[in-house]
């Protein structure tokens, strides 16, 4: 069976994990909870993959679709004046990326010298492009399983963080 | 005209995907929908339906990445993992605001501008939010693209016994 064949997912668990994270999403944006959309989302979806103890996999069609409405929403708000605005904005990306980088190296490496961690270590701890990295963990045949793992932890924390982040805001 | 931005956003999206640009669909997606918002000239909102049932779908798709087979593997590595993310987060924290005291750039936005992950989560909670979103996405349009050069960098500087 072809791996996108509509069969090969179950449209029921994902029915359920659909309705339960738009119904947590609402009710944590009703009770004004800061990103309670995107988090009661996360909440909802999450809650109904444990429970059915098995991984319910939405078809690359929907990922797809989700990621083009996020960038459309993001787009049709892009005026002239932020387009002009932009390239004055790459300096402080980029060293708010190094920053980020350069301290995960740091983490890692005292990871490395208190619990004596794997060399993937230094791939785990990195603040993102998950799909890379666990792409060269295969490559070099360390810990591809133990990176994607940590690259979740770090998602999975950082959509719970929200709302307090937003509360500093 | 939301449905002509859709149209763009796809096509644009799925060649930048082609491309291997990182986060080629979104950001693909995004530059389409923005040109055409721009030679339209006018702000083109999504009905709040929409913009509710996509932010819900964003989570949906990491809720969806946590399963009991994985927390079982993951059991074992918890606590560095947690300490890694934790840390990166905190650290996002201190970048955002040094960013604030030292540019332009409004605490805001700086504070999701800044945290070390997830492009489509931040995007979708810069919309919910209705901060400045175009300039958050970029901050982690840059943040993957510079993480995926400095691969090579990261890799040399590892731990000298763990090579």
């Amino acid at each position: 069976m072809p791996a996108e064949s509509p069969r090969s997912y179950d449209w029921a668990d994902i029915g359920l994990a659909a309705a339960a994270a738009l119904a947590v999403a609402i009710a944590l944006y009703l009770l004004a909870v800061p990103g309670g959309l995107v988090v009661g989302g996360t909440l909802g979806g999450g809650a109904v993959a444990l429970l059915r103890n098995r991984e319910i996999r939405l078809p690359q069609l929907v990922r797809n679709a989700i990621q083009i409405m996020v960038g459309v929403m993001v787009g049709t708000r892009v005026t002239p004046d932020m387009v002009a605005d932009l390239p004055r904005y790459i300096g402080p990306a980029a060293v708010a990326t190094v920053a980020l980088v350069g301290g995960g190296v740091l983490f890692a490496r005292a990871l490395h010298r208190h619990a004596t961690m794997p060399p993937w270590i230094i791939m785990a701890t990195c603040p993102g492009a998950l799909e890379a990295l666990v792409a060269v963990a295969v490559e070099r045949r360390e810990g591809a399983v133990e990176v994607s793992l940590f690259h979740l932890i770090r998602i999975i924390l950082v959509v719970l963080s929200v709302p307090l982040l937003l509360l500093l805001v | 005209m939301l449905i002509a931005a859709v149209l763009v956003a796809t096509v644009v999206g799925w060649t930048a995907q082609r491309l291997r640009v990182p986060g080629g669909m979104l950001v693909g997606a995004m530059i389409g929908a923005a040109g055409v918002a721009l030679v339209s000239g006018r702000e083109i909102p999504a009905p709040p339906p929409v913009s509710i049932g996509v932010f819900a779908a964003v989570g949906l798709t990491t809720g969806l990445l946590v399963t009991r087979d994985r927390l079982r593997r993951l059991a074992p590595l918890a606590g560095p993992a947690i300490a890694s993310a934790m840390f990166l987060i905190l650290l996002g924290v201190l970048v955002g605001y040094v960013l604030t005291m030292t540019t332009d750039i409004p605490w805001s936005v700086a504070a999701l501008a800044t945290s070390p992950g997830a492009l489509s989560v931040m995007s979708a909670v810069a919309l919910e939010q209705g901060d400045d979103s175009a300039l958050i996405v970029f901050f982690h349009v840059v943040r993957v693209i510079l993480v995926v050069l400095l691969v090579p960098v990261i890799l040399l500087v590892r731990p000298r016994d763990a090579r």
